[in-house]
């Protein structure tokens, strides 16, 4: 950031102050045109960025249509345009900033010669060039359910969004965040839902970013965040629109940033993070099952490799007596203490996932197979690890990706370090204290104001309908009530709670 | 700067902390230790596995002799190129002289460790210990823990009375009962359970039989399991029934007064699993004839057992830790003063709920 | 404003129920039955069952001060109030190092349990330290995340140690609770007098008081908070009873850990480390509260900001752990300790009680006229 905002002040010094210093700056690029022609006797003048606008729309609404209906006019002001040109809201202005910063989202500027300096701004920017029309969500895929996902262009996305909610009280609220990027940025809520308060911190903070080019929602998420030095992402994000529009319907936030396909939804807890959409599509005894079993992978995942070494360093007691032949006829001819062993093993991991994800598919998978085959069983030959690890390890790092969010499982896959660290300096009770550890920060986390780890602690009963299981839904009619919600009722439950006898 | 100086913490305390580690590989885990006396030497017997050649341990023998039983283990050290761990110790075998001076010291010992588990079991060798050790070591068996699992399999499916660590100091500290252990015995190549071990202050008194061990089972608690033969007649025919236990339940009670009487009722439903072919079951009245006559012989039994019990001084059962409960302020001098005069009466009550499938 | 700021610290009633019974299962709850035993034998529940009545009443007490003395006041305060700046202050002083010692006990037995069990080689200073570094994190966040801790101090033992508490009855007799009252009223009651100190921690709850919301609506969870930690030590007293004799119950310093050897699950054996490992969670909220109170104490006192003394109460904590390095010299400050809580207890607050009871009569008396 330092770099780009030290330019930019030194460039706000020398304020553009007329339209003819505005053009000379602009014409030191080589994609800004500028094109002049005679018509009818009024001498147009049309500049604009090459890059940004959509030829076609350049010629087929306005060049050609000043050329030809131009005639029917008797004496033309800027103002008229708008009637010869089918584009919609063609703005007359002066302002010479607004000039500045419509010329640069895509708008043509028409001058008539004649009218100093007056101009009149015609949307032309090309809206889809450059960016995928659509977007089959394959980061967050699900068998069941739509696959449609949000893309780069921000109209699309509220598009899909408002198709879903039909409302009037959604609201979308829109910001211009970056200094260089001018990105457009649109927080979405549902009014009569959102709390109030909620709402207001969220606006309060995005407003006052300062960045230069906002990249992804991702970068929002660091910004906006209570503890910007936590491993835990405070905001969910997501490229479904089923999953952002369930989040709005809860009564959270969503933020949408232009250019970004994931957008983040706020407050989160973290519950939010191991829930997949699957599970509302799935019947609730499957759902809450698969939930169930995430959350079992989440914490065999962090507690595995913890274990083995603390058990194998230090509590060789509590092998049973039928697991200490096996274990230690693996371990016998490793020349390592347990706890280089795990750590190879999940470097070696940490490197295959992390080759795997900077390479293309399909070299990616071989190398997955390659690296995961060879590696684990060449290291097992050579003794370098056991293979009772090999296993352990390898069920941690599978465990660790049914993680729905990709950020989540990130974090699983990090903490387990500091934690296989202190299970080696102090086995069990380091592992305990490393537990203790992460319960107080994950206490001490906070989602746009609101506790993480809502609803165990502030424990809320209530809200556990939707938390380790997914609960039918006529007992998920409730929003949940830490959002603090202006309605609790998500639809009239009586309507559908009706309870027939049997053989009626 | 803050940070600077947890990370150096940290530092400081990942460098200090490795060494008390125990590294599963690198230690000796002892499976079985064994007690002997000899020309007033003691003699330590360690087992361990090794598992240099596949998950299949092959069994190793450690043996040191010493003036006193403290320093056994110690010893065992300086011949062993790996410290000896003594956390993952399933036996403890006693030789019967050993038994005979005292396990005191090595009981105490057991129970002062944190080390050792409470489900370790405890066994008296005829013979000397470090025979059956090596017994297990050096011959077909092979298997370090074979005396254990012996011992485990023989209470869960058969005529043992459940025992280990923690049963066995219970009846060793606890007042009004004393302690048995399994009693093992070498047969040939093999190892053989003989019956119970009796314990008086410690000290090795006595022992029965396997086959009265069955009935010391059942008087001691619930149990679900254990055979015991009984001989039977009909019609002028002798033969003997086996008898399998279902379910056993005893309830003690007691009578007050200047000489008190305990009456035992047990109930045991039971199935009849082998009997002689002219033996006949199908009738009402001679399947109850056959229980009646087993109920008499059982009854007959366990008065000769208690008896015996009570010549010899020795309560396995807790018949003095019943009465205490029964009484107020019990006294236990007082109690086992009287003790083998004590009347104690059994009433014995079978179910034979069924005779297999076949008729 | 400040008001609202202020409620953003609080905690609601509900919670009263975690702190009061996490702050008094501590230490004490692993030797327990072998301290009863020598008073009270068999008949030691009932001992257990006398002391958690004792211990409602004094909760009862304590809410009633606060009641007379006024809501959104802590015991600095009402000190100061009813006795004068001198004499309060001494008695805040005697209050604060007694909570101190509290914490210092506290990890002291706690560490010497790891050394004895666990790590025999390991220095204690190493365990003080590193749970004086997890307090520094915990204490900065403030009471909430205090509270919170308190709250997984108990949930997370409540899930793993409790379900233990089962397997041992495979072991029991159940005839060792016979004859009932073969003790003297005076022995139990000597067995009462030495349960209550497992019972010491709930105190704390005269320093954070201001800290709940509606506060007076907290007494009934803070009445159900002890009655949950009577359950739970009759729980573990009669499986004790059951499991262990009279005898063998005094050869062994930890029965309840003891109990830990019997369970067994196919892939785990010997659950006292798991138990042990566990307890951290139990002692680490003690300390943090005592810590706490501590801090907040001498905020109130010499205005003192948390922020500076915290380092020092740690430090202070950190270099006193290292007086006690033998069994006996813990024992002996442990003996101290509980008999400075049992006067707390039985001494103070009931004349503090009174003496706020006597002062409002005598005020609304005087109104009246």
């Amino acid at each position: 950031m330092s770099i780009f905002s030290f330019m930019f002040k030194n460039g706000k010094q020398q304020q553009v102050k007329t339209l003819p210093q505005l053009l000379q700056i602009f014409k030191q690029s080589s994609d800004f045109a500028t094109v002049e022609f005679q018509t009818n006797g009024y001498h147009f003048c049309i500049s604009y960025f090459d890059s940004l606008i959509d030829p076609k729309l350049l010629q087929q609404q306005v060049i050609c249509r000043l050329q030809r209906d131009l005639s029917s006019y008797a004496s033309l002001a800027l103002e008229d345009l708008q009637q010869i040109i089918p584009v919609q809201r063609i703005e007359v202005t002066a302002d010479v900033e607004m000039i500045e910063a419509k010329l640069l989202k895509g708008f043509a500027m028409i001058q008539l010669k004649g009218v100093a300096d007056h101009c009149a701004l015609v949307n032309l920017a090309s809206e889809n060039l450059g960016l995928r029309p659509n977007n089959d969500s394959e980061n967050e895929f699900s068998v069941v359910g739509p696959k449609v996902g949000f893309v780069e262009n921000i109209g699309t996305n509220l598009h899909l969004l408002r198709r879903q909610i039909v409302t009037p009280h959604l609201v979308f609220r829109e910001l211009t965040i970056g200094s260089m990027s001018q990105t457009k940025v649109v927080i979405a809520y549902i009014d009569g839902i959102v709390n109030e308060q909620t709402l207001q911190t969220v606006v309060q903070r995005v407003s006052e970013i300062e960045f230069d080019i906002m990249f992804d929602t991702s970068l929002f998420e660091q910004i906006l965040s209570d503890n910007s030095s936590s491993p835990f992402p405070s905001f969910v994000s997501s490229e479904r629109v089923d999953k952002i529009v369930y989040a709005l319907i809860e009564g959270r936030v969503a933020i949408f940033s232009d250019g970004s396909p994931y957008v983040i939804t706020g407050p989160s807890t973290l519950f939010d993070f191991f829930t997949s959409p699957e599970d509302y599509y799935l019947p609730w005894l499957l759902g809450s099952f698969f939930r169930l079993i995430r959350m079992i992978g989440v914490m065999f995942s962090i507690l595995a490799s913890p274990i083995y070494v603390a058990v194998l360093t230090y509590h060789y007691e509590m092998l049973p007596k039928d697991l200490l032949g096996p274990i230690i006829f693996s371990r016998s001819n490793v020349p390592f203490p347990p706890i280089l062993e795990v750590l190879f093993l999940e470097i070696t991991i940490e490197l295959l996932r992390e080759a795997g994800a900077r390479l293309p598919t399909k070299v990616a998978q071989t190398l997955g197979i390659v690296g995961g085959i060879v590696i684990g069983q060449a290291s097992v030959e050579a003794a370098l690890t056991s293979n009772i690890l090999l296993i352990i390890v390898a069920l941690g790092a599978l465990a660790s990706f049914t993680t729905p969010i990709y950020k989540m499982s990130n974090t699983i896959r990090f903490i387990r370090f500091p934690i296989i660290l202190f299970a080696a300096c102090w086995g069990g009770i380091g592992i305990v204290f490393a537990a203790c550890l992460l319960l107080i920060h994950l206490g001490k986390l906070q989602s746009f104001g609101s506790p993480y780890l809502v609803p165990l602690y502030p424990f809320r009963v209530k809200d556990f309908a939707d938390s380790f299981i997914r609960s039918p839904y006529h007992l998920t009619v409730k929003r949940p009530s830490y959002l603090r919600p202006l309605t609790l009722w998500r639809y009239d439950p009586k309507k559908a709670k009706k309870k027939k006898d049997i053989d009626e | 700067m803050k940070r600077a100086l947890y990370f150096m913490l940290v530092a400081l305390l990942v460098l200090s902390g490795c060494k008390s580690s125990r590294i599963v590989d690198q230690i000796q885990i002892i499976h079985a230790m064994g007690y002997d006396v000899k020309n007033g030497k003691y003699t330590g017997t360690a087992i361990y596995p090794t598992f240099k050649q596949g998950p299949m341990t092959k069994p190793d023998i450690l043996t040191t002799e010493s003036s006193t039983t403290y320093d056994l283990i110690p010893r065992l050290s300086s011949k062993s190129a790996l410290p000896i761990e003594e956390g993952q110790i399933r036996l403890v075998l006693f030789g019967q002289q050993f038994a005979k001076q005292g396990i005191a010291e090595i009981v105490h010992s057991l129970a002062r460790n944190n080390k050792v588990g409470s489900h370790l079991q405890l066994a008296v060798s005829k013979g000397d210990a470090e025979e059956l050790l090596r017994i297990t070591a050096e011959t077909t068996l092979s298997d370090t823990l074979y005396l254990s699992n012996l011992i485990e399999q023989n209470i869960r499916e058969m005529n043992l009375p459940k025992t280990n660590l923690h049963i066995f100091l219970y009846n060793y500290f606890g007042k009004g009962r004393d302690p048995f252990l399994p009693y093992l015995e070498k047969k040939g190549d093999t190892v053989k359970l003989e019956g119970l071990a009796l314990f008086k202050y410690g000290h090795y008194v006595g022992r029965i039989d396997l086959r009265k061990s069955f009935l010391v089972k059942l008087l001691l608690d619930e149990t679900k399991n254990g055979v015991y033969q009984l001989p039977i007649s009909q019609n002028e025919k002798k033969g003997r029934v086996l008898l399998e236990n279902l379910f056993a339940h005893s309830h003690y009670s007691l009578k007050k007064g200047s000489s008190p009487v305990i009456d035992i009722h047990l109930r045991i439903r039971a199935s009849i699993r082998d009997y002689p072919m002219w033996l006949d079951l199908s009738g009402q009245r001679s399947f109850q004839k056959v229980s009646e006559q087993m109920e008499k012989k059982l009854n007959q039994d366990i008065t000769n057992l208690l008896s015996f019990f009570q010549k010899k001084g020795v309560d396995p059962l807790g018949i003095g830790d019943f009465v205490r409960s029964k009484t107020r302020h019990w006294d236990e001098e007082a109690f086992y003063k009287q003790y083998r005069h004590l009347q104690i009466r059994p009433h014995v009550k079978v179910d034979i709920v069924q005779t297999g499938i076949g008729e | 404003m400040q008001q609202t700021e202020h409620e953003r610290f609080h905690i609601s009633p509900f919670f009263v129920f975690f702190t009061i019974h996490c702050s008094q299962i501590g230490v004490g709850i692993l030797s327990l039955p072998n301290l009863l035993n020598e008073e009270t034998g068999h008949d030691g529940w009932m001992s257990v069952i006398i002391a958690g009545t004792i211990i409602h009443i004094l909760i009862w007490m304590i809410y009633k001060i606060f009641k007379s003395a006024g809501e959104n006041k802590d015991v600095i305060q009402v000190n100061v109030q009813y006795f004068g700046k001198w004499i309060g202050n001494m008695v805040n002083v005697v209050l604060l190092v007694y909570f101190f010692s509290f914490a210092l006990i506290v990890m002291r037995i706690y560490t010497e349990i790891i050394q004895v069990w666990v790590f025999p080689l390991m220095g204690a200073w190493q365990f003080c330290l590193i749970i004086l570094v997890l307090t520094y994190y915990t204490v900065s966040g403030g009471f909430r995340v205090v509270v919170g801790l308190c709250f997984w101090g108990v949930m997370i033992p409540l899930l793993i140690i409790v379900p233990m508490l089962v397997f041992p009855l495979e072991y029991a007799h159940y005839r060792n609770f016979l004859p009932i009252f073969d003790h003297s009223v005076l022995e139990v009651i000597k067995g009462a007098k030495a349960s209550t100190l497992d019972y010491l921690g709930f105190e704390m709850i005269l320093m954070y008081y201001s800290f709940v919301k509606n506060a007076p609506q907290s007494h009934k969870w803070a009445q159900w908070g002890n009655a949950f930690t009577t359950f739970l030590y009759l729980i573990v007293v009669c499986i004790a009873i059951v499991f262990y004799n009279e005898e063998q119950i005094r050869h062994i310093i930890w029965p309840t850990l003891t109990l830990a050897k019997i369970p067994e699950i196919p892939f785990i054996e010997r659950m006292e480390y798991i138990v042990i490992s566990t307890y951290v969670m139990v002692i680490f909220p003690i300390i943090c509260l005592a810590v706490w109170s501590v801090t907040r104490g001498l905020k109130q006192i010499i205005s003192l900001k948390q922020r500076i003394s915290l380092p020092i109460i740690l430090l202070l904590l950190f270099i006193s752990s290292f007086f006690f390095t033998k069994r006996a010299q813990i024992d002996q400050f442990s003996n101290l300790v509980s008999t400075a809580g049992f006067y707390v207890l039985m001494a103070y607050i009931p004349f503090l009680w009174i003496y706020v009871s006597i002062a409002k009569l005598f005020k609304s008396k005087a109104s009246e006229k």
